[in-house]
């Protein structure tokens, strides 16, 4: 058989049937550049597995801690309150980096700051890893055209977000229901009672995933270059988020520095939707409305900003009319 | 003999029938089917800061294999991005198969595969997975995209290439791998922008060779930009010259190429030079070039030619006909005439 009469066996067949609609696209473009992501990275997938095990470690250091703590160390507060407030900090644990937010007063803080540790910093550095790329890449190899040729550019960022959040979600919003279900078990407390801490839990996992994908994907479309933006996102969050700290010792003030530990102003707006007018911050009390300091509506306005700026920058960089 | 519908057709035969009609009257709501043009555009204009890259554009092409000269920075890849909705025009109108691109520009792209000048690519997928993720995002489905991915790589001949990753390809690799992209979702209109562009001969050759099927036996409309006036000639049968945005000309490329001084060209074996003398001596104004004998036109030319050949015994006839024109000579005369094109 010449070569010729083996391409022409493959002639073309007609396309009759009917084409998805762009929610499909947008959905084909994220579940693409997802396992992209971490199938061409043997780091990521490290990464990946490391971030699986300290999540069951934190599971099941929390479950450890309100079980074998003494139950005359919690002071007057019963188990279901216990419940809520190991909970509460396991999430926000899991979203604010360095800064150890918890719900607890300060004298009881202690017992939850090892939920912390580790999560937060692991889900940070993946989230920079995986989107490092995402537009940079596309921008680098001049794929943006082939993209555009098919889907609007508005599908194109659609998809690329819905990739950040898809990853985000199954790596904090997924932990946060399972946690949720073993903590309630292992504490034998009500669920349903409890069912609005649950949707809180998803509700700030949701919101933490949306922000830092909006941003992360920012910082992708600003250069050609992946590890330039997975750097500078990583860098810019950890400089952040240690700073108020390094203010905090030199300054022993109320830390209203805090507002600029952007990924750590998530978990605070995440305190604040479980109706707390106070947490305590790296063992210091932070009260949101006595008029002094860090005051409520500088967090929502700080999370705020960081959305727009993220917008602004994939506006400025995907929806310019000549680019 | 009375025989009814029913002994004829299975219902399977009916249902295809059935499924045939609605396709066809879907498109002819659309007006995909009914228009008889690629695209066209109206006062089409486009800025780039200050620079003007499209200018008052009114242009048509059928949907036949068009070729889309110029020289560079004449507008064609603009013309392009624009028609496809990847920038947008600052004014004036424009149709790609009969539907607006202001309104229809989603069903547009579905119907149209476009290969770009350079190579877009994902480097780190397989030739297969990417042509199977351009197919999902023209509205395949997954399993089709497949299917479909599997069979143009085979029909553009990367067949055993494409598990290999596209980083791994060669650019006459990478040209192939793009028109399979352009054509995994069985587009109406292909429009190609230097589909040649740094290919041996070789390649050269199978790529347009590849276009020509597209054209002849697969029934798909055709634009090939570029600036390579050799492939547009061996390719197309329309032409449109852009020059500075705005268009030079444009026709059916055998009127093009026919030329119209009324020259007849003569092609002689063995030694000429007594029949040029002779046809001279008769009073007939005789040019010379690259060994054909140009002959101008008068009344009964063509006989007081054939008269000479038959009575020199030195020659023996090979052609007598019409002198045509290269593309290449069009466009070359055509620039000439517009001094500030390039």
């Amino acid at each position: 058989m010449t070569e010729d009469a083996y391409v022409r066996r493959f002639g073309f067949r007609r396309y009759e049937g009917i084409r998805s609609n762009r929610i499909s696209r947008i959905i084909s473009v994220s579940w693409f550049n997802l396992g992209e992501a971490i199938r061409r990275s043997g780091f990521t997938k490290m990464l990946l597995v490391f971030m699986i095990i300290g999540l069951l470690v934190q599971d099941l250091l929390a479950i450890l801690i309100t079980s074998l703590v003494p139950s005359s160390m919690w002071g007057d507060i019963t188990v279901n309150e216990m419940f809520r407030a190991t909970y509460a900090d396991s999430i926000i644990g899991m979203i604010s980096l360095t800064n150890r937010v918890s719900t607890m007063d300060s004298d009881m803080a202690f017992l939850t700051q090892f939920l912390t540790i580790g999560s937060s910093f692991m889900f940070i550095l993946l989230l920079a890893v995986v989107s490092g790329g995402l537009i940079s890449d596309d921008r680098l190899f001049q794929a943006t055209e082939a993209y555009y040729s098919r889907i609007s550019r508005f599908e194109y960022v659609l998809g690329k977000l819905f990739t950040l959040i898809i990853f985000s979600m199954v790596f904090v919003s997924l932990p946060a229901v399972m946690q949720y279900f073993l903590l309630a078990q292992g504490l034998e407390v009500n669920m349903i009672a409890n069912l609005d801490l649950l949707l809180w839990g998803l509700g700030t996992t949701l919101l933490s995933s949306v922000v830092l994908s909006i941003v992360t994907l920012a910082f992708s479309s600003l250069t050609k270059r992946r590890n330039l933006a997975t750097l500078s996102f990583f860098m810019a969050a950890m400089i952040m988020s240690a700073l108020p700290a390094a203010f905090g010792l030199v300054f022993a003030t109320e830390p209203t520095t805090l507002i600029i530990d952007f990924v750590g102003c998530i978990g605070l707006l995440a305190a604040m939707f479980l109706g707390r007018s106070s947490v305590t911050v790296n063992g210091q009390t932070v009260r949101f409305y006595n008029g002094l300091g860090l005051e409520g509506y500088m967090v929502v306005a700080t999370v705020a900003l960081l959305v727009f700026l993220g917008v602004l920058a994939l506006v400025l960089t995907l929806f310019r009319r000549d680019s | 003999m009375r025989v009814s519908v029913s002994t004829i057709l299975t219902v399977q035969e009916l249902a295809f029938l059935a499924r045939l009609i609605y396709l066809k009257t879907a498109d002819a709501v659309r007006g995909c089917a009914l228009s008889t043009e690629s695209f066209s555009t109206q006062g089409f204009s486009k800025l780039y800061g200050s620079t003007l890259a499209l200018d008052n554009l009114t242009v048509s092409a059928p949907r036949r294999a068009v070729g889309l000269l110029g020289p560079n920075g004449a507008g064609k890849t603009t013309l392009i991005r624009a028609l496809l909705g990847i920038i947008s025009h600052n004014q004036g109108n424009g149709t790609v198969l009969g539907l607006d691109i202001k309104d229809s520009i989603d069903e547009i792209r579905d119907r149209v595969g476009y290969s770009p000048e350079f190579a877009p690519s994902i480097p780190s997928v397989s030739a297969m997975k990417y042509v199977s993720f351009m197919g999902k995002l023209s509205g395949l489905g997954a399993v089709e995209a497949a299917q479909r991915a599997h069979d143009t790589l085979h029909y553009v001949g990367l067949g055993e290439e494409r598990y290999r990753k596209l980083r791994e390809f060669s650019q006459g690799m990478m040209q192939k791998a793009k028109l399979a992209a352009a054509l995994v979702h069985d587009p109406d209109l292909v429009i190609l922008d230097e589909p040649t562009d740094g290919l041996d001969p070789a390649g050269r050759s199978q790529m347009l060779d590849l276009i020509e099927r597209l054209y002849k036996e697969e029934g798909k409309s055709v634009v090939v930009s570029s600036h390579l006036l050799f492939d547009v000639e061996r390719v197309c049968d329309w032409v449109l010259v852009l020059g500075r945005g705005r268009l030079i000309m444009s026709g059916d490329m055998s009127e093009m190429l026919d030329d119209t001084d009324g020259v007849l060209r003569l092609r002689v074996a063995g030694n000429p030079k007594n029949l040029i003398e002779k046809l001279s001596a008769r009073g007939l104004e005789i040019e010379l070039d690259d060994g054909n004998i140009d002959v101008s036109r008068t009344e009964g030319v063509e006989m007081m030619v054939l008269e000479e050949v038959n009575a020199d015994p030195n020659v023996s006839i090979r052609y007598l006909g019409r002198r045509t024109r290269t593309l290449e000579d069009v466009f070359v005369s055509v620039v000439e005439g517009e001094s500030d094109l390039e």
